[in-house]
């Protein structure tokens, strides 16, 4: 198999980038449209933009799909899904930074979800869905473990 | 996509609740994320307090294979 390129890893991350800024959950097409035009130093955007596709007309056509339904519109934050159930994500995300610390569960996070802890790394199919787990807003500070909890 | 826009669909969602196959399934992803983070957490605590596989196993309620094949190649980094 082919080795991907640097430059094509940098497109591919611009695309990410792109779908965050939809509030999507999947890398589709449409970013990788995106992230080519965004990165603009490739045959491939030159040729778009000979075309009249820039990346503000690009922006504004998917935009539009997404107002006819073609594309998803986005995806809720974690926040607001599990508030949906009733559960409570900022207060769980305090607690378990004040008993485990803030190093701890942002380590969890990318062990168990394969996501960069703050929140924006690569994306995988219905495991975005903590993406937004680490950007939701906690008032707790970064705590050493409490003596009790550290007792064996 | 606008904030406005993002507020927009947050409300709807909150509105529909899981009456909405589309919010009610991505819940349930978003909570199995969670409950797989908080695992996370915990089994990572009992190994640096020492607890055996076995014993993480027994609390888990799932065998000490099915546990220490998900764990066992995890850098942990708690220190004591």
């Amino acid at each position: 198999m082919a080795q991907r390129s640097e430059h094509a890893d940098r497109v591919l991350d611009l695309a990410r980038k792109e779908a965050d800024r939809f509030g999507h959950r999947y890398l589709g097409p449409e970013h990788l449209i995106l992230g080519i035009l965004r990165d603009g130093r490739s045959g491939a955007s030159r040729a778009l933009e000979a075309s009249g596709v820039d990346l503000a007309a690009a922006r504004a056509a998917v935009g539009q799909l997404v107002d006819r339904g073609v594309v998803p519109r986005p995806r809720p934050s974690d926040a607001d899904l599990l508030g949906t159930l009733g559960v409570d994500l900022a207060a769980i995300r305090q607690t378990t930074e004040q008993t485990f610390g803030h190093m701890a569960v942002g380590r969890a996070i990318r062990e168990a979800t394969g996501r960069d802890a703050g929140g924006l790394g690569g994306c995988r199919g219905h495991r975005c869905a903590t993406r937004q787990w680490s950007s939701v807003r906690s008032s707790s500070t970064p705590a050493s473990r409490p003596e009790h909890l550290a007792a064996g | 996509m606008s904030e406005a826009a993002s507020s927009e669909v947050t409300q709807v969602a909150a509105a529909t609740s899981s009456q909405d196959p589309e919010v009610g399934l991505a819940a349930v992803a978003a909570l199995r994320d969670l409950v797989e983070v908080l695992e996370a957490l915990q089994v990572e605590n009992a190994r640096a307090k020492g607890w055996s596989w076995q014993q993480i196993a027994a609390r888990l309620g799932v065998t000490k294979q099915a546990v220490h094949h998900k764990y066992a190649g995890r850098r942990f980094g708690f220190r004591r």
